[in-house]
């Protein structure tokens, strides 16, 4: 969903090329309109282009005539809503229709989410509602284009998020073990040596960090606590510098939970520099790396980028470097799983 | 609804607020299933991100009947959002894409651009201004 799907970015520069075009050469059409329908025009000929500009990729060629037919209709919105012809009802059908479509494609599992489809349906959205909305002292049928652009605009844009989101959800792609996480490419069944080291890493980095179980040590090495209640990790920014290395006696984090006791070391984290920094992988899929993108951040808590980039107010939208956690109490996705299981959590937060 | 000689601009502008309070609906939605899934106070982030669309909202329809407050108080939310999106895209790791794009600067900087022009149609006895539209016919549909 974060990502051009192949193929899709000559898109983004087609579209754009015909809207510059637009702008140019029909400004002696559009000049007197009011901003609407100037804005709406230019909307459906931005689409237009970045819809003539998928023609030719590997969607198939049922789909490759569909974005021909729907580039060329969009692109003739431009010049056909000055022409004096009846030109709005096509041109709501039109959008709306494009919309839905896409909606169709991707809960078929036809197309995946990407950020050209998505900023092509909010471009689409937009047109629909602006071409729709009535203006001026005597509007044609305000009665029927008001509440029609009330219910398409919102419900639109909610449901082609939703629907872009769930699809995501449901069928991630391969290097994604949930939204928000992208897991280091490796070879799906480990080998034995990949076996031997990451039991090597586990047994040397349970004894390594035991003694910062006493928290006064960890804050004498230089380890600081950052982020959220619950599950907190600590962090040596001088290590972090260092750039990511696999030495279990110097990992870059340690990760508590917070008890009625105080905190209880559950974990060690290993950590790169910047995003895409992945560190080393002896242990192949075993000890794959992981970095979580899109994640909106906040004293609250966390949860996941929109599809439309947003985050609830008062929280950012932050990427953080690859990391690898080393989980030394007993968890249920594994030693090195990205996440600690929240029932282990809740039991050392209860114990 | 609209003043006999405008533009459209707020109707522009209306449109727009509809699209990013539908947007920000869609963050909200986010922060409740993140207080479902035990984060009790991301429920409050959502809600206030609710109430932020609300508010877009109300004073988009504010701008149609030319509350002049309204236009204010819109630039100010819209220069928030726009400097927000700046300085959150400025942390490490935050590459923007198309989306991103869009929504954090095309919306907001194409509101301001409407909003920033001074003319008497953002209020109700406008009489200065001689707006564009005055002059076309609307195509028969």
């Amino acid at each position: 969903m974060w990502a051009i799907a192949p193929g899709h970015a000559p898109a983004l520069l087609v579209g754009v090329l015909a809207l510059a075009g637009w702008l140019l050469m029909g400004r002696r059409l559009y000049r007197a309109a009011p901003t609407p329908v100037r804005l709406g025009t230019a909307l459906a000929v931005l689409s237009g282009g970045a819809h003539l500009g998928l023609v030719g990729g590997a969607h198939g060629a049922i789909t490759n005539v569909l974005f021909f037919i729907d580039g060329v209709a969009l692109l003739a919105l431009g010049p056909l809503a000055f022409s004096g012809l009846p030109w709005r009802l096509p041109a709501a059908l039109l959008l709306s229709g494009t919309v839905l479509a896409y909606l169709v494609y991707l809960l078929a599992g036809w197309e995946t989410p990407d950020q050209v489809g998505l900023a092509s349906k909010l471009v689409e959205i937009a047109a629909l509602g602006l071409l729709l909305v009535p203006v001026g002292a005597r509007p044609r049928l305000p009665w029927v284009r008001w509440p029609a652009v009330l219910v398409a605009v919102p419900m639109l844009t909610v449901g082609c998020g939703l629907v872009s989101w769930g699809v995501a959800l449901a069928r991630p792609d391969a290097t994604h073990q949930h939204l928000g996480a992208t897991v280091q490419a490796a070879a799906r069944t480990p080998t034995p040596e990949e076996k031997a080291y990451a039991d090597w890493l586990l047994a040397q980095t349970r004894s390594a960090i035991a003694p910062y179980s006493d928290t006064r040590l960890a804050l004498a090495a230089g380890y600081r606590p950052q982020g959220s209640i619950g599950v907190v990790h600590w962090i040596n920014n001088a290590l972090v510098k260092a750039g990511p290395a696999l030495d279990p006696s110097r990992p870059q984090g340690l990760v508590y939970v917070d008890s009625r006791h105080g905190p209880v070391l559950v974990g060690a984290m290993f950590q790169g520099r910047r995003v895409g920094d992945f560190g080393p992988d002896p242990g192949g899929s075993l000890t794959a790396w992981h970095e979580h993108e899109h994640v909106c951040f906040s004293p609250a808590g966390f949860d996941l980028e929109s599809p439309y980039a947003g985050c609830p107010v008062g929280s950012v939208s932050v990427s953080v470097p690859p990391m690898l956690h080393v989980w030394i109490v007993p968890n249920p996705g594994g030693p090195f799983a990205i996440d600690l299981d929240p029932r282990v959590v809740k039991a050392i937060q209860r114990g | 609804m609209a003043d006999a000689r405008t533009s459209g601009r707020a109707e522009t502008v209306f449109v727009l607020l509809l699209v990013q309070a539908s947007a920000w609906v869609l963050s909200a939605i986010s922060g409740f299933v993140a207080g479902l899934a035990g984060q009790p106070f991301m429920v409050l982030l959502a809600l206030f991100t609710l109430l932020l669309a609300a508010v877009a909202g109300w004073l988009g329809v504010a701008l149609l009947y030319r509350v002049r407050i309204a236009r204010r108080l819109l630039i100010g939310l819209e220069w928030i959002c726009l400097v927000g999106t700046l300085l959150v895209w400025l942390l490490p790791g935050n590459a923007p894409g198309p989306v991103a794009l869009l929504m954090g600067l095309g919306l907001p900087a194409t509101l301001l651009w409407l909003l920033h022009v001074r003319s008497g149609e953002w209020t109700r006895t406008s009489s200065s201004s001689a707006p564009a539209s005055q002059a076309w016919s609307p195509p028969p549909s």
